[in-house]
């Protein structure tokens, strides 16, 4: 439809600095000078921001809203009741809910360090979604798209900022998952996630493979890679447009940075034994490597990495609701709370927006001691980044099945995502196949009640 | 579109059936002894952590149900039918066994422990009845839902030929295709689509000639040359073992499969020969229903049914039904979107809420894998509950025991023995005397378990077994269709057979004495079948173009994409099945297509409209996959086996857990970065790939993969840098160039020649002389010569600790460089590193950014 207003000039435009004129300019003597060219570094977004940086808590399975974070007396008045939503009992939450902080959030004793920062706390109990199988609703909440291949939101962030730091990767994955999710699909190569750490299941420091040369110094490296870049533009003149030569030329000049910037960030053993200890770095399964990638991510966006998400699996939960939430939040409570303590006491909280959340919900009936998929009606939350604190926004109906007041889409949770970086999620578009696409598609509200 | 809203089925009623009326009649005094004495108790001490009401099933024992006792658990049957008193329930509740001291904190009464020994003295008779559910039909309406595009069989089209139909839809969308590739894009980019390899510079020196004077003639003939080479079953082999979600380990726990490799040979042979598309896969399902006239042949079907095990397994699952039925889902997964991108596990716990699928179609399907025995192997212990026996297939392979093996056989056997005599001591004490060590009978008792199940693989001469991973038939049996897929909701049974949606005239039956996989094949490689051409010629159309014409590949239903060109989709799968299902004619037709052979020039008017080149106006750039790169690298270093390693080097992890088993090496014990066979012999450990193919997208293999992630990412970079692999690959690179042309001038050519399969531009020449006078690799860190490390590959004789089944085999193979290669060899990795000279270590680094580059990494 807009296919007659696309020029050359114009993909020229959007990929914002030309192509690979990073590896151009980094022919030339001041290499700092040369990143800070190049299309990852900082940008100036659309307005002023409220948060510089994001850590996303994903929680992957659909953690159960209804025994966390979405109090509901009355479903635990009608448990054992065959409720509307079909023909199973319905499941009260078999955990206690207490008022927390100044603010009196309602919050599980399942979360009992997290309660602790109520007041720091926006609880979206209006989240719903298009799907309830996991994989597809896993890449909605970061593309906004169940079916088509489109780039994650940290890919748009990147996109849209940049990077405040050339050295280190901009969006960062801690904990695996599928890299489909993570991806930039038609967006410039070097926006997708650099993946670090695997599940994060081995003890100690992650390593980046093959960070190190043991065949020669870094100005030796530099001229060998100058010769590549040398080589890869000779390539680019000959294809003219080539978004896959232009990401190698990124990928190559920002892993040649890596090797310096990589072992030190990575290196968290030395921090304080209390701050470790705060973490739980040194427990031994998921709760440690979730400590530790918690721990991780604070480094990472101390150093200015745009995106991080650090995944957590294992929330499905259709037997045994209670042992098996016990386990899950036991693994991230204490992590959660000491990430919150440790941003706020180094005064990043309030630069950088924590998400809290799985892909949905859960079903209010039983299903086999456990809960089913839900996406009619869950509840994310969100923390710091220009964000009210204590805050409830949005509701489900009375036993917690569908999101009734301030239905939050999570189209409408990526334009406020997007909103507390500085970014109109109207006018962050890319145009590709003759048309401007964005990752709110075109859908998404902000949800300015919930803005500090 | 057509969309099916429908929810789940509701349980319309729940009927109490007596099964064991139907079997066999209680006498009354035993009746009245079961409610009086037993069913009391075991609610009492039972219960509570075997029922399905409390959802606990410790050890996957369900005590609340008969069949759940019959069943047994997780360690198998509880009572003995011969000698009742013998039985694991008695040596429990007694607490005679120490493994087995139910309830664990505190014993029975000794009154109960009586009664109920008393009862299954009786022959543990049991009333219980059992809870059947019943299903409603389903409101989805087949008929409509056959309207879905995929679901109709292919239409002939107007168009006679690729190129006509082609050509028609870029007229339609006002594009102008770009004109045809050069000699030597077209060469490199047909012979790593048909080969995985590039070309060696004297085939594009050879090539460029026979080009020039006659171009269709030189295409054909190359093509030919290709098709025919082993490399092409290799490259196509690997395609399709994406598909059928190839692995090696079970994934999570991760145990390894020593035996797979057989399944990979299978594939791989099978594209060479060109076998039939359906005879492969009616070989996958069903290898071992069908006649096979020598043991060779035979052995070949067996192996192709590896199809089924093969895939990831949670066998840390202690429920022996549970896991069961994840199996078949599983299988059901794979086969259906594998085959006919039917995506019908969803219809596992509910009529599929987007395709015409009820739930009841899915245990139809279920009902044919329930009825067919998997064989997967592994070791039991270590987590592992969930064993099986192999296939003993008819071939042995050609070994020779060693000394060794003989003497670690001899070695075992004693152990086992010692170890069964201490055990079996334990076990005759039933009242434990004073004295006796309950901690040296358990691990005796573990050592005796362990010991047995390694002893099952090896030959009293010290060799391996050969065993293969596979299915056959097993007890035939309909499958009931589970409420939202809960084992402990049956409702009522479905006969065997397949999808309605996909159902036609002339349906094949299966008769109630076997389990329905040869008719299963029957189904899908039918003519009549609407999905099976269309989606295998979709996958072949991708491999070749790099843009498929149905996007999602692996989802022909409602949920995926209509077809970009339906037409041409049609035309592919009519050729290819009128051609006898040849996967090599229609490769051959689809490269020999103007539509194949365009250049990847950029063209801004046709990039503005049709940026994902849905349209074919030009051959799409292509990312080397990781095979591909790295086979690249070795080949132009001259480290490249070509032949193919015996077996795999996943073997000599034994079969226990990978990293942590006890006999068990990790996969950070395979030096990978030394192996020199192609790509597709690495080790393929689920979750534990090796860098080389992790880092560049090759999947962890969890399920059919039509379409591999492309990414760009820094440590595919560092990878190319840093790593040993290449840096290997760079010098061997050096070595050879140094060695075979004097001066800067020509090894600077022939290094653009070989990495770039093209000349070299006056240019680069200058700019790569340029930084062979200029580099100097400064103050690298000082690194010991590596020392010499045995390698896994290539034959070589790596062994597993275990020293147990499958181990390397001790043969030293030649190199299988081709005829065409004039390339010397290069230093074996056997070999201690020597320090390199000055100008080694410059061209090792011109070299390797080579093969860092953009150009060495892409297909144009």
């Amino acid at each position: 439809m807009f296919q007659n207003d696309f020029t050359r000039r114009s993909a020229l435009c959007t990929l914002s600095t030309g192509l690979g004129g990073i590896a151009l300019s980094a022919l030339t003597a001041d290499r700092s000078q040369a990143a800070a060219a190049g299309p990852l570094a900082a940008k100036k977004p659309h307005f002023q921001p409220r948060a510089k940086n994001v850590i996303y808590l994903s929680m992957r399975g659909g953690p159960s809203h209804l025994d966390t974070f979405d109090y509901k007396p009355q479903l635990t008045r009608d448990s054992g009741k065959i409720g509307k939503y079909g023909d199973s009992e319905l499941m009260g939450s078999q955990f206690e809910f207490r008022q927390h902080g100044e603010s009196g959030l309602w919050i599980s004793d399942l979360f009992p360090n997290v309660a602790k920062h109520a007041d720091d706390l926006c609880l979206l109990n209006g989240m719903h979604g298009d799907t309830s199988n996991h994989q597809p609703a896993v890449t909605a909440t970061h593309t906004g798209s169940v079916n088509f291949v489109r780039p994650s939101m940290g890919a748009w962030a990147l996109y849209g900022l940049g990077n405040e730091n050339t050295n280190v990767p901009g969006y960062i994955v801690l904990g695996g998952g599928q890299k489909g999710d993570y991806g930039s699909a038609f967006l410039p190569a070097y926006y997708q996630a650099t993946m670090i750490g695997g599940k994060g299941s081995t003890p100690g420091p992650p390593r980046v493979p093959n960070i190190k040369n043991t065949k020669m110094d870094s100005a030796a490296q530099r001229k060998q890679l100058d010769f590549v870049q040398w080589l890869n533009n000779e390539q680019l003149k000959r294809d003219v447009h080539s978004p896959q030569t232009e990401g190698m030329i990124q990928s190559a000049e920002l892993a040649y940075h890596m090797q310096s910037s990589m072992p030190d960030l990575l290196n968290y053993e030395t921090e304080s034994t209390s701050t470790l200890d705060a973490y739980g770095v040194s427990g031994t399964g998921a709760g440690g490597a979730f400590g530790k990638q918690c721990l991780l991510a604070r480094r990472m966006v101390e150093r200015g990495v745009r995106f991080v998400e650090v995944v957590h699996g294992g929330w499905d939960h259709h037997d045994d609701i209670k042992g098996n939430m016990e386990k899950s939040c036991a693994e991230t409570d204490g992590a959660i709370a000491a990430l919150l303590s440790d941003l706020k006491q180094r005064d990043l909280l309030k630069d950088t927006l924590i998400l809290w959340g799985g892909e949905f919900g859960r079903t209010p009936q039983s299903k086999g001691g456990g809960r089913g998929h839900n996406s009619k009606g869950y509840t994310t939350w969100m923390a710091g980044g220009g964000v009210k604190g204590g805050m409830r926004y949005g509701a489900t109906d009375e036993h917690g099945y569908e999101a009734v007041e301030d239905r939050m889409h999570t189209h409408d949770w990526h334009a406020t995502i997007l909103h507390l970086l500085g970014l109109d999620h109207e006018k962050l578009t890319y145009r590709y196949a003759g048309r401007d696409f964005r990752l709110t598609d075109v859908h998404g509200n902000v949800a300015e009640e919930i803005i500090s | 579109m057509i969309r099916f809203r429908q929810f789940t089925n509701i349980v319309l009623s729940i009927l109490l059936v007596s099964q064991a009326q139907a079997e066999q009649v209680i006498p009354a005094d035993q009746l009245d002894y079961f409610e009086t004495h037993v069913r009391p108790n075991l609610v009492k001490y039972c219960y509570e952590c075997h029922s399905v009401e409390a959802g606990e099933s410790r050890g996957g024992l369900y005590l609340d149900t008969r069949e759940g006792m019959r069943a047994g658990g997780s360690t198998g049957p509880i009572f003995d039918d011969e000698r009742w008193e013998y039985s694991l329930f008695v040596d429990a509740i007694t607490w005679n066994d120490p493994d087995f001291e139910m309830p664990p904190k505190q014993k029975m009464p000794d009154e109960v422990i009586a009664v109920l020994t008393e009862w299954v003295k009786m022959g543990a008779p049991d009333p219980r009845e059992r809870e059947v559910f019943e299903v409603e039909d389903s409101h989805i309406d087949i008929e409509a839902g056959k309207q879905h595009w995929s679901y109709q069989k292919p239409v002939r089209p107007a168009g006679k030929s690729i190129d006509a139909i082609v050509s028609g839809m870029q007229k339609e969308q006002g594009l102008t295709r770009v004109g045809a590739a050069d000699a030597m894009t077209l060469l490199r980019r047909v012979t790593f689509d048909i080969t995985g390899l590039p070309p060696t510079p004297p085939e594009v020196t050879a090539f460029a000639k026979a080009f020039q004077k006659d171009r269709a003639a030189a295409v054909s003939e190359k093509l030919k040359q290709l098709l025919a080479s082993d490399h092409y079953g290799e490259r196509w082999g690997r395609h399709w073992l994406d598909v059928v979600r190839y692995g090696e380990s079970s994934g999570t726990l991760n145990i390894v499969y020593p035996y797979a490799w057989r399944f990979r040979n299978y594939v791989i042979d099978s594209f060479n020969e060109d076998k039939p598309y359906d005879q492969l896969i009616t070989e996958h399902l069903a290898g071992d229903l069908l006649p096979a006239e020598t043991d060779q042949e035979r052995q070949k079907n067996l192996i192709a049914t590896g199809f089924l095990a093969v895939g990831p397994k949670k066998q840390n699952e202690k429920n022996r039904e549970v896991f069961r039925m994840n199996l078949i889902d599983e299988q059901i997964d794979t086969v259906t979107r594998g085959f006919m991108a039917t995506s019908v596990a969803c219809a596992r716990c509910h009529d599929h809420k987007f395709d015409p699928i009820p739930t009841t179609d899915y245990y139809a399907m279920a009902g044919i894998f329930r009825s067919t025995e998997t064989l997967w192997g592994t070791v039991a212990g270590n987590q592992n509950h969930r064993t099986t026996e192999l296939l003993e297939l008819p071939i042995p392979d050609t070994h020779i025991s060693s000394a060794d093996e003989k003497a670690l056989y001899a070695q075992k056997l004693a152990d086992f023995e010692k170890a069964k005599e201490i055990f079996s001591a334990g076990k005759r004490n039933v009242r434990p005397d004073e004295g006796f060590d309950s901690k040296a009978h358990v691990r005796a008792k573990q050592k005796f378990m362990r010991l047995r199940d390694e002893l099952k693989f090896i030959n009293p001469d010290g060799t391996s077994k050969t065993f293969g991973m596979g299915a056959g038939e097993g007890h035939m049996e309909n499958c009931e269709v589970l409420v939202s897929g809960d084992i402990n909701k049956p409702a009522q049974e479905v006969d065997r057979g397949f999808l309605q949606v996909l159902s036609f005239q002339d349906m094949p039956t299966i008769p109630s004495d076997q389990s329905g996989r040869l008719q299963l094949a029957e189904w899908i490689t039918s003519t009549n079948n609407p999905l099976t051409a269309r989606v295998m010629v979709n996958r072949i159309w991708m491999h070749l173009t790099g843009t498929p014409i149905v996007e999602t590949m692996d989802n022909f239903g409602t949920t995926g994409l209509p077809p970009g060109n339906q037409a041409l989709l049609d035309f592919l799968a009519i050729r290819f099945m009128e051609n006898g299902w040849s996967v090599k004619e229609l490769v051959r037709e689809i490269v020999l297509s103007d539509t194949y052979q365009l250049a990847s020039t950029y063209d801004e008017g046709n990039y503005a409209r049709d940026p994902a080149n849905n349209t074919y106006w030009r051959a799409t750039p292509r990312q080397l996959d990781a095979e591909s790169l790295r086979d690249q690298m070795l080949l132009v270093s001259g480290m490249l086996d070509r032949t193919r390693p015996e077996g795999s080097m996943a073997q000599t992890a034994g079969d226990s857990r990978l990293g942590e088993g006890r006999r068990g090496d990790s996969t950070a014990q395979f030096n990978t970065a030394l192996f020199e066979g192609r790509s597709l012999y690495l080790p393929i450990l689920r979750d534990e790939l090796p860098d080389e193919l992790g880092l560049f997208d090759f999947p962890n293999p969890q399920g059919t993969i039509g379409q591999r992630a492309v990414t760009n990412v820094a440590p595919q970079s560092l990878h190319l840098m840093n790593s040993e692999l290449v840096q290997r690959q760079a010098r061997a690179m050096a070595e050879v160039l140094e060695r075979n042309f004097d001066s800067p001038g020509d090894q600077v050519r022939n290094a653009f020649l070989l990495s770039y399969s093209r000349p070299a531009s006056a240019a680069e020449i200058s700019r790569g002389l340029q930084f062979l006078r200029e580099f100097d690799p400064g103050d690298a860190p000082k690194i010991e010569p590596t020392a010499p490390v045995a390698t896994q590959g290539k034959g070589k004789g790596g062994k597993g600790k275990a020293g147990k089944a499958g181990k390397g085999k001790g043969k030293g193979k030649g190199r299988g460089m081709s005829s065409t290669e004039e390339q010397p060899t290069a230093p074996s990795a056997l070999e201690p590193e020597k320090p390199m000279t000055e100008n080694q270590t410059k061209l090792a680094a011109f070299c390797q950014a080579l093969m860092m580059s953009a150009e060495f990494r892409t297909i144009h």
